[in-house]
């Protein structure tokens, strides 16, 4: 006789699924809300992520856009100024350079511009990262760019759970905010509680509690940093492991705790080292938390190159585990 | 090896100055033996051994930086331990050159003796001083010329040339707020770099001065702000009658000449002994939450000193001494604590502790407890005083005898047993 246990109630799907639910709750639940991108309609999106939302909304909902980032970025946030709530997607981060006028110079400025009289509430959904062959133009890591702007808010969604309900909170949010979601995040899976809702969008998470080092990373590194930090426990290595989550505004009461806590700290991020995320963190440390340090800070990023097309160059050009692992013994020297 | 590190010569110690050395390279050592003397808060103390062996190495001259407790000061080798051969690199050779110049001048003589002069010649031509070369005996060979000119180790040679140590922010705050000499500390890391763990244990110290009252003053600071912040105390206080103790010792005391005459404070100290025989849970050590008792009592019994600050040496297993003995014992711990020569044991191992104003002519003493310890004994005034007897005002010689005792450890009633032990014993003198 089989007796079913009665479970915790949870659901397990896709980071894809969770994102597709994330925009049908908003667009069934609030009128002002469509989606517009390139291919999001018929073709059901190019990473599969709105499939089914055309036939279910109608093109009135889900509307497929020519094939300009600064034409229908720049119409998202006309949308917005005119009340609606417009998701704007952007099929990766290295097609967002043709809209950054209208971001950075639109966008992010116009509720100053205007003394206060206008916020724009879009949200923009891009693509980011490498991993899947697509070559250099479609595989870099930009959100630091973007993090870089007053203005703007910009979120990573590493797990399910962020993936499915961020977007809800940035939709609530009266300013633009800008999501980025990691192309090899979209077939992982994971449960969701089944009574989660929105979650804040601008504040880091402990991952994973430690006592030796820190290791704070985001989005499509996050997983990769769990890992390491698993085959650094099984050799006695207890380590910390923080998903920054929001980009802009960086958490930095939780970067400077999980440093005052463990004292050493590996910073792993896809983007390039120069002028990237992972100095900016590196930099907060530096003016708040430097006494705090107790070894040297290592930082795990990809190399300096376009990100290559062959597997294993591209491979080779992104941080992996093991560099991770790596990192983490020299920090400890152990 | 052995390395032989600076001792802890009480909880409250984290640092001492190495004033001398007592022992030199290749002297046998045994356990027990007194084999330097290191200045602390509480005066000069002699630290003493606790292996056997031969003397290797000293790590450091005599002088007054101050060193951390734990720091390594001397190696020593076993006994049957070889004598290291010269498989030793040049980098310590560099080592022993900057730690103890001495030591290696005498070998020099020897050395330079046994090179012919081409070996010479081609020590001179490579930079090479045989002097310096580290060796059993034999003459010296063109090998041992061409490894020793052979470049140092880099990273090795940086970490001992350079006089600022590589240092983490963290661990060079905590060395700064602590006093604590980056210097004298030993990276643990393979690249040289001082880290927070490399720092003795953190005691919650301020930064000292060289003034040895001052610290003695802050010593004390430190360890009754810690009895009063987490001993919870309870006090007791019991007028003790010693008529029949006072007329015994005069007894006894007639026989004898004046050197060996027995004072009352030994004979209180033998009785506090006793009764603590019998109430053992008074002596001990609170350590990490939890009663340690001790089966051996070590007195320490408080000497105030003329300079002004106080010090509080034990006598070691008094529970074993005879009452001759305790006045033994008594007599040499006074005189040593007021000379600055107390050993090492005698400071850090105190089990319980006596103190007696009474010679200030104070009636009654309400001791604070000195952490780890659980218990003090506080004695007054040995005086005339009215007393009843049968219903009768009389005058009898008494002692306001006081407990003062760790409330997480005893309780009141266990206390009270322990003063009327300690009153029924004194009433039977001979038996002490």
């Amino acid at each position: 006789m089989t007796v079913t246990e009665p479970r915790h109630a949870t659901v397990t799907m896709t980071y894809r699924e969770a994102v597709r639910e994330g925009i049908r709750d908003a667009i069934a639940s609030d009128d002002r809300v469509f989606l517009m991108g390139e291919d999001v309609g018929r073709y059901g999106g190019c990473y599969a992520v709105s499939k089914g939302l055309f036939d279910e909304f109608g093109d009135e909902r889900i509307r497929d856009t020519p094939l300009s980032e600064s034409g229908f970025v720049g119409a998202g946030i006309g949308a917005a100024l005119g009340g609606m709530r417009p998701i704007v997607e952007v099929m990766t981060v290295n097609f967002a350079l043709l809209a950054l006028d209208q971001i950075v110079n639109t966008a992010a400025l116009y509720l100053h511009m205007s003394g206060g009289q206008f916020n724009v509430p879009i949200v923009i959904r891009m693509v980011t990262g490498a991993g899947r062959q697509l070559g250099a133009q479609h595989s870099h890591s930009l959100e630091g760019w973007f993090a870089h702007v007053p203005g703007l808010k910009v979120v990573a969604p590493a797990t399910i759970e962020d993936a499915r309900w961020m977007l809800a909170s940035a939709l609530v949010d009266p300013d633009p905010v800008i999501i980025f979601e990691h192309a090899a995040l979209y077939g992982s899976s994971g449960e969701v509680s089944a009574d989660s809702g929105p979650v804040d969008i601008n504040s880091a998470r402990i991952r994973r509690r430690g006592d030796d080092v820190s290791i704070i990373t985001h989005g499509g590194s996050l997983a990769k940093a769990l890992t390491a930090a698993d085959e650094l426990d099984a050799l006695g290595i207890s380590t910390e492991v923080l998903d920054l989550r929001s980009l802009r505004p960086l958490d930095t009461a939780a970067i400077l705790d999980t440093v005052a806590h463990t004292h050493r700290l590996v910073i792993v991020d896809e983007g390039w080292k120069s002028v990237g995320l992972s100095a900016e963190i590196l930099a907060r440390v530096s003016e708040d938390a430097l006494w705090e340090l107790d070894a040297p800070v290592m930082r795990v990023c990809a190399v300096e190159v376009p990100i290559p097309y062959a597997m294993h160059m591209e491979q080779a050009a992104l941080p992996q585990v093991a560099d991770i692992v790596a990192a983490v013994h020299k920090v400890l020297d152990r | 090896m052995i390395e032989f590190k600076l001792p802890s010569l009480g909880a409250d110690m984290d640092e001492g100055m190495l004033v001398a050395w007592l022992i030199a390279p290749g002297d046998t050592v045994e356990r027990g033996q007194v084999v330097a003397e290191v200045e602390t808060d509480k005066g000069i103390i002699e630290v003493e051994c606790w292996e056997d062996g031969y003397v290797d190495r000293l790590l450091f001259e005599p002088s007054s930086t101050k060193l951390s407790v734990g720091t390594p000061i001397a190696v020593l080798r076993s006994p049957g331990e070889a004598a290291p051969d010269e498989r030793v690199g040049a980098a310590d050779v560099v080592d022993r050159a900057v730690a103890e110049p001495d030591i290696a001048e005498d070998e020099d003589a020897v050395a330079v003796a046994s090179a012919s002069p081409p070996i010479r010649h081609l020590a001179h031509e490579l930079g090479v001083d045989i002097g310096r070369l580290e060796r059993t005996g034999g003459e010296v060979t063109r090998d041992e010329v061409r490894r020793a000119a052979e470049p140092v180790d880099v990273t090795v040679a940086a970490a001992v040339v350079d006089e600022r140590p590589r240092v983490t922010p963290r661990a060079r705050r905590n060395a700064l707020d602590r006093g604590i000499d980056l210097g004298a500390i030993r990276p643990s890391r393979s690249d040289g770099l001082i880290v927070a763990r490399d720092l003795p244990p953190d005691e919650d110290t301020p930064r000292e001065t060289h003034d040895p009252r001052q610290a003695m003053r802050r010593a004390i600071a430190r360890s009754m702000e810690r009895s009063k912040r987490e001993i919870p105390h309870y006090y007791l206080g019991d007028q003790i009658d010693l008529e029949v103790a006072m007329r015994w010792l005069d007894e006894v005391n007639d026989d004898r000449s004046l050197t060996t005459r027995i004072l009352p404070a030994a004979l209180l100290l033998r009785a506090v002994t006793a009764a603590l025989g019998e109430i053992p849970d008074l002596n001990g050590h609170w350590v990490d939450g939890a009663f340690i008792q001790s089966d051996k009592i070590h007195l320490g019994v408080a000497v105030s000193l003329r300079t002004g600050g106080l010090v509080a040496p034990a006598i070691l297993d008094a529970g074993r001494l005879s009452l001759d003995e305790i006045m033994v014992s008594l007599t040499d711990l006074v005189a040593r604590a007021r000379s600055g020569r107390l050993r090492s044991s005698e400071m850090s191992d105190a089990t319980v502790t006596v103190t007696s104003l009474g010679d200030r002519g104070v009636d009654t003493v309400f001791p604070i407890i000195v952490p780890p310890q659980v218990a003090m004994v506080g004695l007054g005034k040995i005086a005339q005083r009215p007393v009843v007897v049968d219903g009768d005002v009389v005058a009898h010689t008494v002692v306001e005898a006081s407990l003062t005792a760790d409330h997480r450890v005893t309780d009141g009633h266990r206390g009270g047993l322990f003063l009327l032990a300690l009153d029924r014993l004194l009433q039977e003198p001979e038996s002490l």
